[in-house]
């Protein structure tokens, strides 16, 4: 099988790089022998003669094709294939896929993967803009709030989560404790199925706002003070300011940070499977983690590159629909 | 149309002082134009008259009413910056109605108004275009179109044509100076090109750090330069000064250290026996006898004149010519002032003596 994929996969980049050099020589018409297939002699004299760019762009496409090409297509391969834990058994055509499609607990994780990626959005957004306003206001320590904000940014999603993991602990967690405490409630935040849902939300906004901040607050202090001065001249209070100069002015940047931001939330895996791993009741469970599992869990190899596959057309959806968003021009 | 006041007005920032007590009357429909070199403070107090700054002490009024305390919007003043500052993500039209719609008012009034101003800077083809498709005199132009829409009491330019190259700028320096003259609204006009300043105002505030050195017309300040610091600022090229003494042999002279001496035509209060400095411009310097010789070391003739720099009392002074000659580095020219363009100044005051 693999010596197929292999040379399926060589044609393919042989097809690639001719393409390349098609295209490369098109403006040179004097040299109209390059457009022809080489023969080997031809191709040993090239070499001979560009021996140090070779030597220098070989390692990189060498690495990226073993690294970032021969995976996808070894990925779309093998979701075509019934299998036992690592190894292909039968090829069985698009059957994994209708499986997955007719598998309703997949709708479930769909259901949570959007519900996860789209409150985060919903929280994060204003929460990160708020603190990039404040950390634009000039102070005398400045410099400490900025490092502040940054902090969550810099601890690892697998230590954020077992910290929030051991604050809302429902026996021994300081914000259980602290809960009981006010309301005489003793809640399990983790048991619950929609307020897990909630912390994991919020922790996800939690280590994720300082890159959404630190973007914002480079696009704000990109903005010319005499704007907010003219506007102030013109009678904008504080509101119309942010409204009519501030907010049209950073909506690019607030774009890019959506898209990253989608991107990131949607195939969120550390965060989710430390934190919740996916309970209670797979009511945390979204698409990314269930490839996780499906694959190393429950070792169907088969299932787990197929949703894999599924999750990346999505990405490639939401990818050019941002692209083209951000393309289409200014009102 | 508002007549302007302010008195004693002061600025700090912490213990540097940036304005030290500035008196002024800008009367109903004036033209007024601060100018200073960089630093002394020109910025500041329009800054302060528009209300983007503080003020630490003393008073400014608009019309009857003293505006310290109020916000810019309730001033009834209006702003051209050196950047101009249009919002780059709305069209001219939006640029220009930007004040009016925040004011609430109705869409057609809006469009009434702007339209108008539009007429009256040729912006119309203009109004659908954003900022980044104008050339530099377009933009300066919506910055002022922005500023007429709101038909202000009072015009305040911040260096609002230096970021135009050279020809742009003289035009539209005519152009500012029509409209005002259209418009008839009292203007505070800021900036370092004492050109400017002469071409422009009717009245000129000469700056230097914090304090005004003189005010007065165009032409005054050009006869009569209160210091050294104003009879140097004003005119161009500037003036030049020769230092020495006042002797009086049957008339009054003045004698320069290395010996030449120039006839005045009267003597001045209080300048006998001490230091002063002699100053002339070099368009009252003729050629003919009866003042000095010099040496000639530079010659640059521009067309419509000839600016000659030549080596008097060990010093350079600078000539203008009216008429063309041929004078080329080495001559030796004999050079006489009218008598009566020489200025005098004390030379350890600055200040002049009439």
């Amino acid at each position: 099988m693999d010596a197929v994929l292999d040379r399926d996969h060589d044609s393919r980049m042989a097809h690639d790089a001719s393409l390349a050099g098609h295209s490369r020589s098109e403006p040179r018409t004097n040299r109209a022998s390059s457009t022809a297939p080489l023969p080997p002699g031809r191709i040993t004299a090239a070499l001979r003669a560009h021996w140090l760019t070779v030597l220098f762009i070989g390692p990189a496409i060498v690495l990226v094709v073993l690294v970032s090409i021969y995976p996808v297509f070894d990925a779309i391969a093998l979701s075509l294939y019934a299998t036992k834990y690592a190894e292909k058994v039968r090829f069985v055509g698009l059957q994994n896929y209708v499986e997955l499609l007719r598998d309703p607990t997949i709708w479930k994780a769909g259901a949570n993967s959007l519900v996860y990626t789209l409150g985060s959005l919903f929280v994060v957004i204003p929460f990160s803009l708020a603190v990039a306003l404040l950390l634009n206001r000039p102070s005398r320590i400045q410099g400490i709030l900025r490092t502040i904000a940054i902090l969550p940014w810099v601890i690892s999603q697998t230590i954020t989560a077992l910290l929030w993991g051991w604050l809302l602990s429902a026996d021994f967690g300081p914000v259980t404790y602290g809960i009981d405490a006010l309301t005489g409630v003793r809640v399990a935040i983790l048991a619950s199925p929609v307020w897990a849902m909630v912390a994991l939300i919020w922790i996800n906004v939690w280590s994720s706002y300082p890159q959404a901040t630190l973007l914002l607050l480079a696009a704000l202090q990109t903005i010319p003070r005499e704007l907010y001065e003219a506007a102030h001249i013109d009678g904008a209070g504080s509101t119309a300011s942010f409204r009519h100069i501030t907010l049209p002015l950073i909506r690019s940047t607030l774009l890019v940070i959506v898209i990253q931001l989608t991107l990131l939330y949607f195939n969120m895996v550390t965060l989710v499977y430390v934190f919740t791993g996916g309970g209670p009741l797979s009511s945390t469970e979204t698409l990314a983690l269930r490839v996780l599992k499906t694959s190393f869990e429950n070792w169907n190899l088969g299932h787990g590159a197929a949703l894999g596959l599924i999750i990346t057309l999505i990405n490639l959806l939401f990818s050019l629909l941002y692209i083209r968003t951000l393309r289409s021009p200014k009102p | 149309m508002s007549r302007l006041s302010i008195s004693d007005v002061r600025k700090h920032f912490g213990a540097v002082d940036i304005i030290r007590g500035v008196d002024l009357e800008i009367d109903d429909g004036e033209f007024a134009v601060l100018v200073g070199p960089s630093g002394c403070g020109k910025s500041t107090l329009l800054r302060m008259i528009a209300g983007l700054e503080t003020v630490t002490s003393g008073e400014i009024r608009i019309g009857d009413r003293t505006v310290n305390a109020l916000a810019p919007k309730d001033r009834d003043i209006a702003m051209v910056f050196q950047s101009y500052a249009l919002y780059p993500h709305m069209n001219v039209a939006s640029n220009m109605a930007f004040s009016l719609k925040l004011k609430g008012v109705p869409r057609a009034e809006i469009d009434r108004h702007v339209g108008r101003a539009a007429d009256v800077l040729g912006l119309r083809p203009l109004l659908a275009r954003y900022p980044r498709e104008l050339s530099g005199g377009q933009r300066q132009r919506v910055a002022m179109g922005r500023a007429i829409v709101r038909d202000p009491e009072v015009f305040l330019f911040d260096e609002p044509l230096s970021n135009l190259d050279a020809k742009l700028r003289v035009a539209m320096r005519a152009e500012i100076k029509l409209l005002h003259q259209r418009l008839g609204t009292t203007t505070v006009y800021v900036t370092h090109d004492q050109i400017e300043a002469m071409t422009m105002a009717d009245k000129i505030v000469v700056m230097r750090d914090g304090t005004v050195e003189q005010i007065g017309a165009p032409l005054d300040l050009y006869d009569r330069p209160d210091n050294l610091f104003v009879a140097s600022f004003i005119g161009s090229p500037a003036m030049n000064f020769i230092e020495g003494a006042v002797t009086v042999n049957g008339t009054a002279r003045f004698v320069a250290k290395d010996g030449f001496s120039l006839q005045l035509p009267r003597l001045p209060d209080g300048a006998l026996g001490r230091k002063v400095v002699c100053g002339v411009r070099p368009e009252h310097l003729q050629l003919g006898p009866g003042g000095f010789d010099a040496e000639v070391s530079v010659v640059e003739p521009t067309g419509s004149e000839m600016q000659i720099v030549v080596r008097a009392a060990e010093q350079d002074v600078t000539c203008t010519l009216r008429k063309r000659r041929d004078v080329r580095p080495g001559d030796r020219l004999a050079l006489i002032p009218s008598p009566e363009s020489l200025h005098l100044f004390d030379a350890e005051t600055g200040r002049s003596l009439h």
